[in-house]
């Protein structure tokens, strides 16, 4: 294990007493490629508590990617272990899997991923529809959360008729309609111009600040990397260097190697 | 659910185009289907109707051995007291006495087969078509002697007209044989044109002398056809009248035809092996369509299920839209089978130049489709299932589908 890595993970700064959300204990994720064997993640352990802003970063093939896909629960790890809120994912069913993540991993995705039939609302509401929130309730949250990212006055508009910046922030609003302890972000900035990147960082960083939602990014997007308040480096599938700034300085912090 | 229904059906209208394809093939499904039926069993009925009321009746009765051997002097016995007792039977709409000779027909300008009837003409227009049928001439009349009725492909084949002469050479019941002269009375014309070839008729009082020889003087009869008030009762009388008459047989159209009675039950089978082959057609395209549709989706799909959605939900989600596609189409197709068999089956379907060939079998060249209500709805419940299988691999598809990779998928 990562000794630096595990050492500046141990709280975040500005939060005391912070709860464990979610923690990786030597986690390595293997592919078979004919006969060459390929360690996309090894030997992964740090910790992320609530109310952090963690960018994870690295060249491409770092293995970003398959570490966010095993701390979703949509992949599995050849060894190690992912908890999140104290449960092992890996001691979970696919279908128990499923349901865990519902309740508990928001998503963003690259091409943020709306449901093209469903309008901005609909499809902030989809996940508490899952999770079987009565109408009322459905219609409040959506409405406090697409005001929260700026697009109450577009709510009914199905995704092809918003931009991308506005996609993903219904993205970002569908991710924390459920309520969930952290939410997962791959490469969110990654299709979206200067300006469009910029609000849609400026909201998370707004509802992590105001709401304490705890956001976990994959990017090598020097924008997401700057407003991060803790940057995790991955270089061949390991750790190699784990910096926490202090929020006032974020955006100025060197990377301390591993 | 409702989210399901919602995401299913707005799924259904994403690609119009390929939705309304797959549609319209449920819809020519469902309308083939069912006019297909529908003019079978319009053809069928017909020929059923046809059979029992210009060759059949719907029960014969005979003397046990005459319907295999034909000989003149099996005659049913104490025929002329039977006659008179179906007459006053209850149930009994017509019945005739006839006399029935196979004989050899010349003309002037060739020879062939035949079965002469003896009949009673105004008993023979209670229980056959046969006497109504005469388009040419008039069903063996009072006033003109020696007269025949023979149908038109006889009359064509033999180039006979009316008041033509002919022969007809037979067997008597003292094994001897008989030439008598007939001229053509009356031509007529049955849907069955090779029944319309064999079948001759004659008055009976001038053949019984002829063919019996003095027989039960002259008034015994080989087969008595019975028409009664309900076709359905035909067995029960049959089975009635043999228990009543052991020493004749009485026998309902199914005996007496048993291919009549195949063709109509295998007209249900045959349909129904038609049906499924339009359905399997169908369920190629439900199949293609949703499987496109499927794999035109897979991250989205995946999306679905990193955000939670569990495996059963997809499953249930592409099923439902199969559903719904087959909903909007099953109205339309069932409108439409029910507007053309209506129409048809008021208007009659014209086979045109195919109507010599179905004449041959009997069947009428304009065919009047029917279908009941059941079998609209055995169809559409079939198509249904169909549906609903055909979804099954798309469905299935999508449930194996790994959301890691699915998502990575552009």
């Amino acid at each position: 294990m990562n000794t630096a890595a595990r050492s500046s993970a141990a709280a975040p700064s500005g939060h005391t007493h912070a709860e464990l959300v979610l923690e990786t204990v030597n986690l390595d994720r293997t592919f078979q490629n004919g006969p060459e064997r390929i360690h996309a993640v090894s030997d992964v352990s740090f910790r992320v508590q609530r109310g952090e802003f963690t960018a994870i970063v690295g060249p491409s093939g770092s293995g970003k990617t398959t570490l966010l896909n095993l701390l979703g629960g949509l992949d599995s790890p050849s060894d190690g272990h992912v908890r999140i809120l104290g449960t092992d994912l890996s001691a979970l069913k696919a279908s128990e899997r499923v349901d865990f993540r519902l309740h508990n991993i928001g998503f963003v995705f690259q091409a943020y991923n709306l449901i093209p039939v469903l309008s901005a609302r609909e499809n902030v509401e989809f996940t508490m529809l899952l999770q079987g929130v009565d109408a009322s309730e459905r219609h409040r949250r959506s409405s406090e959360l697409l005001e929260a990212v700026g697009l109450s006055s577009e709510a009914e508009r199905r995704p092809t008729k918003l931009s991308g910046g506005q996609q993903q922030r219904v993205a970002v609003a569908r991710a924390l309609a459920s309520k969930p302890a952290f939410v997962l972000a791959d490469e969110p900035t990654a299709n979206l111009d200067s300006t469009s990147a910029s609000a849609l960082l400026d909201i998370m960083a707004r509802l992590n600040e105001r709401e304490g939602t705890t956001f976990l990014f994959s990017t090598h997007d020097q924008r997401v990397i700057d407003r991060a308040r803790r940057v995790v480096t991955l270089v061949d599938g390991r750790i190699d260097s784990d910096d926490r700034r202090d929020p006032d300085t974020a955006g100025t912090a060197k990377t301390n190697p591993a | 659910m409702k989210m399901l229904l919602t995401i299913a059906w707005r799924n259904v209208w994403r690609n119009r185009t390929r939705s309304l394809v797959v549609m319209v093939a449920l819809v020519l499904g469902l309308w083939a289907g069912n006019f297909m039926m529908g003019y079978a069993f319009g053809m069928y009925d017909q020929r059923l109707a046809n059979a029992l009321e210009y060759e059949l009746a719907h029960a014969q009765i005979h003397h046990p051995d005459f319907r295999v051997e034909q000989q003149p002097e099996l005659l049913i016995p104490e025929s002329r007291a039977r006659l008179q007792a179906l007459q006053d039977k209850s149930g009994v709409r017509g019945v005739s006495g006839r006399l029935v000779a196979n004989a050899m027909i010349t003309a002037s300008r060739g020879v062939g087969g035949v079965q002469v009837m003896g009949v009673d003409p105004e008993a023979e227009a209670g229980v056959s078509r046969i006497p109504a049928s005469v388009d040419t001439g008039t069903f063996l009349s009072e006033d003109k002697k020696h007269r025949i009725v023979l149908g038109h492909a006889l009359a064509k084949k033999l180039r006979l007209n009316l008041g033509s002469k002919v022969v007809l050479k037979f067997q008597n019941a003292a094994g001897d044989f008989v030439d008598t002269r007939f001229k053509v009375g009356g031509i007529y014309r049955s849907p069955n044109s090779t029944f319309d070839e064999r079948m001759v008729y004659v008055r009976q009082t001038e053949l019984a002398p002829l063919v019996l020889g003095g027989i039960q003087n002259n008034a015994g009869l080989h087969e008595i056809a019975v028409l009664l008030d309900d076709p359905g009762e035909a067995m029960a009388f049959a089975e009635g009248e043999n228990r009543q008459y052991p020493d004749s047989v009485t026998e309902d159209w199914k005996t007496l035809s048993p291919e009549l009675d195949l063709m109509i039950e295998s007209t249900d089978q045959y349909f129904t092996i038609f049906l499924g082959i339009i359905m399997l057609a169908v369920a190629f395209g439900v199949i293609n369509t949703m499987l496109m549709a499927v794999l035109d989706r897979v991250r989205e799909i995946g999306v679905l299920m990193a955000l939670g959605m569990n495996r059963m939900k997809v499953f249930v989600l592409v099923v439902l839209e199969t559903v719904f596609l087959m909903l909007a189409a099953a109205p339309v197709g069932l409108l439409l089978a029910w507007g053309t068999l209506t129409w048809f089956g008021q208007h009659g379907l014209d086979l045109g130049s195919l109507s010599d060939a179905y004449a041959m079998y009997g069947l009428d060249p304009v065919v009047y489709p029917h279908l009941d209500g059941s079998y609209y709805l055995r169809n559409l419940v079939l198509l249904l299932i169909t549906a609903l299988v055909s979804a099954l691999f798309p469905a299935w598809t999508a449930l194996r589908l790994d959301p890691v990779e699915a998502i990575r998928k552009i």
